[in-house]
């Protein structure tokens, strides 16, 4: 026997059946976890790995796999996976799995490290929770809640009214108006006075003198005259002016009281903000994991596709026509169970998972995902995700029914809080994914109870009312549409809670601002009679004090204008002028008395002349 | 400890073992087609074990596979252009075709243009190796021979030592 030749040889065969008895398998294992890690970005944990050649079957044990956007916790962790493959499409270097199984699935599990890898393959293009969402978070505002007592007090606030900002403007208008004309009649007075002094003065002239100077005062008396008509005239058309402004007074009033009218008529608070308050967030985050489930469907194929490309080759891989051409990879059937963290409690769940491939238009098949949960309230999922078409579609239908209550609470502590509860939650999903753009919508059916409304800032009264109003609705049905691109969706919200909330409480409104509209009525005529009774006051006095000046400077310059007016006509005689000069006081007493005398002489002077000359 | 030995000395000895000059440059051949080609496929593997079930000196061909297995990239483009212009040959299609449907025939990778183009080159570098490199082991492989002896490894695996002593005992 040549054992020096055979010798070798047997070791070498028997090398090479130990690498396929004990090194096949953690090879195996090891390119398993590298394959996931390389899909999930994240550390994979791979129990035990046993494979049997004849069928080609393998045996995976205890599988986690990290999450990357939760360090922490794990993606998803089976106890066991088990498939079979087909060994003629194993030939043609194709691996399509008949059957799989996996057992004791469970997702969100806590790991004993963060599970990320060191160095991150891909980075995640957008890590960072959804703009949209973040928005609409943003935007739910509970000043509605607040606005409930505001509302009724800003409409009603007494600063708003045109008839007080009239009254305002008409009292500054008529203070300045009358300060005008009062400062214009005082600049008059010294020149009246100086008239006065001048025309005293005159007294003590001689007599030509006397005329001269009367002559010069009784021209600057009748512009005095002229600029104190003037005055007098702007004084008269005062009242007029006066009355007209209390009209539109009036005006200011009616139309106050009209717009209380209107206003209590449009108390009412916005139907849509109520909904959002009180139902958006619990629906907006619904509405995110089912849209990140879908991405997460739609994009599994090409991370599938990624890791099924063979790499390791330089040079060009030129394919040739299969007879049966299939997928490089392809998992007709997998079934699931295991359990689910819902509604605050273990589920435990099947599926069944079917279609899966990393070339579908290849396949021509889409791919179709089961889910349904035990229980007399189960979770049912279905997922259908086509791409054999140019745009891929994925259809999305879920219901499910939430037994445990959630939470409502809308509002801050500092002004009024709505605390309620919703029960029995019915949510079913219908959406559509199409490429890039979404469409579709999510329905929330559910019982309302434990309604508490509380303000610091409302009266008890009124917070009774509204708490009733509250406490009428019982049920809660809202939707949300979803559409638009699948990062920038255009989500809307539509209930009839808000609608019926705001409809409750508009008759709340309406009787408070009734009482109120009452006092608001008063207090309105009441301001425009303060305003005009101050006004007629303030003018009334100075308007009196205005014309009495006046007429005194009137009087004053009244003589030397007559004089004037004499003069000129020429009519004025020695007798004529000395007894208008008398007459007005213009010339003291003695000189009077010397006037007279001399006018006497000369007359009787004259008398005699004529006498003589007509004997 | 002989359990250990033996085995050792006998592979050592395996591959020390037929040097007669034809066997090694065969080996060189086939350890270059060996080496050219690049590893991770079937094709490799059968090659490896034609390799190994020949009779022809294992320690220069374990040499050639490792020298053209550090060298076969810079080969790359010649490689790849051969290979390619034989898979995209019309006349051939059909073949291939055929070939591509085979059960393992895709484990082979032969339709990778550099795979092929490797294995080409090497099929066709064999014999002209072969006919040139004979002459130089008949020449040097005696004196080489000589040389590696004189180590004390090389006696100690090649046994000579205990040989010598079992055979004095029996």
């Amino acid at each position: 026997m040549r054992w020096s030749w055979l010798i070798p040889r047997l070791i070498i065969v028997a090398l090479i059946w130990s690498v396929f008895a004990f090194g096949l398998d953690p090879w195996l294992r090891y390119t398993a976890v590298e394959s996931t890690q390389a899909i999930t970005g994240a550390k994979a944990d791979i129990g035990a790995v046993t494979t049997g050649l004849f069928p080609p079957t393998f045996n995976l044990g205890k599988v986690a796999l990290a999450s990357v956007s939760s360090p922490g916790t794990n993606l998803i962790e089976f106890d066991k996976m088990q498939f079979r493959l087909q060994g003629q499409s194993l030939l043609q270097k194709t691996f399509v799995v008949e059957e799989a199984e996996l057992t004791g699935v469970r997702f969100g599990t806590i790991r004993n490290d963060d599970g990320q890898l060191e160095i991150l393959s891909d980075p995640d293009p957008d890590p960072d929770p959804p703009t949209w969402l973040e928005e609409k978070l943003q935007n739910i505002g509970d000043e509605w809640l607040d606005q409930l007592a505001v509302d009724v007090r800003e409409q009603l606030d007494p600063n708003t009214l045109k008839t007080w900002r009239t009254g305002q403007a008409l009292s500054i208008k008529w203070e300045q108006k009358i300060e005008t004309l009062q400062h214009e009649s005082n600049s008059i007075k010294p020149k009246v006075d100086r008239l006065q002094q001048q025309l005293d003065a005159a007294k003590t002239m001689r007599s030509v003198q006397q005329v001269q100077e009367y002559l010069q005062l009784a021209g600057e008396g009748e512009q005095l005259l002229r600029q104190t008509n003037q005055i007098q005239q702007r004084i008269q058309r005062l009242v007029p002016e006066v009355q007209q402004d209390f009209l539109r007074l009036d005006q200011a009033r009616r139309h106050d009281q009209e717009q209380v009218v209107q206003k209590i008529r449009q108390l009412k608070p916005n139907p849509s903000r109520i909904t959002e308050s009180l139902v958006g967030p619990q629906m907006y985050r619904q509405l995110n994991e089912v849209l990140a489930w879908m991405e997460f469907s739609s994009n599994y194929q090409k991370k599938l596709r990624k890791q099924t490309r063979v790499v390791r080759y330089r040079g060009e891989d030129v394919q040739f026509q299969l007879r049966n051409a299939t997928p490089r990879f392809l998992c007709r059937r997998m079934k699931l169970s295991g359990e689910l963290f819902l509604d605050r409690q273990l589920m435990p769940f099947h599926a069944l998972l079917t279609g899966v491939s990393s070339d579908p238009v290849l396949l021509d098949q889409p791919m179709v995902f089961h889910l349904s949960t035990a229980g007399d309230k189960p979770l049912q999922l279905a997922i259908r995700h086509d791409a054999t078409t140019d745009v891929p579609r994925t259809h999305v239908i879920a219901k499910f029914h939430q037994s445990q209550p959630q939470s409502l609470r809308a509002g801050k502590s500092a002004g009024a809080v709505l605390t309620a509860r919703l029960a029995d939650l019915k949510w079913s999903a219908r959406l559509l994914l199409m490429g890039s753009n979404i469409n579709g919508q999510i329905q929330l059916d559910s019982n309302l109870n434990r309604v508490e409304f509380t303000s610091a800032t409302i009266s008890p009264i009124m917070q009774n009312a509204i708490t009733d109003v509250l406490q009428n609705s019982k049920t809660v049905d809202a939707t949300i549409q979803i559409t638009g691109n699948v990062q920038t969706p255009t989500v809307e919200i539509k209930s009839s809670l808000g609608e019926r909330i705001a409809t409750g409480l508009q008759p709340v409104f309406t009787n408070q601002a009734q009482q109120a509209k009452t006092l608001l009525s008063a207090k309105v005529a009441e301001l425009a009679k303060e305003q005009k009774q101050r006004l007629s006051i303030k003018l009334n006095d100075r308007y009196q004090r205005l014309v009495a000046d006046h007429k005194a400077r009137l009087q004053q310059i009244n003589g030397a204008r007559q004089l004037l007016v004499s003069l000129q006509s020429g009519q004025a005689s020695a007798t004529t002028l000395f007894r208008q000069v008398s007459g007005n006081g213009i010339l003291s007493s003695n000189k009077e008395n010397q006037i007279h005398r001399q006018v006497e002489q000369s007359q009787k002077l004259l008398q005699g002349f004529v006498g003589e000359i007509f004997r | 400890m002989f359990l250990f030995l033996k085995p050792l000395r006998l592979c050592m000895k395996a591959l020390a073992a037929q040097s007669a000059p034809g066997q090694l440059s065969m080996g060189l051949a086939l350890g270059i087609l060996v080496g050219l080609v690049p590893k991770g496929n079937l094709l490799a593997i059968a090659l490896g074990m034609v390799l190994a079930a020949s009779r022809v000196n294992m320690g220069v061909a374990a040499a050639a596979i490792v020298c053209c297995s550090l060298a076969s990239p810079l080969l790359d483009p010649i490689s790849h252009f051969i290979g390619s212009w034989l898979l995209k040959y019309p006349r051939l299609t059909e073949f291939w075709t055929w070939l591509y449907n085979q059960p393992i025939a895709p484990w082979t990778a032969f339709n990778n243009s550099v795979v092929l183009g490797s294995l080409i080159a090497g099929l066709v570098l064999m014999y002209p190796v072969h006919q040139l490199s004979r002459p130089l082991f008949e020449k040097y492989s005696a004196s080489a021979g000589r040389w590696v002896k004189r180590f004390w490894l090389t006696r100690a695996l090649m046994g000579a030592e205990w040989a010598t002593r079992v055979g004095s005992i029996e």
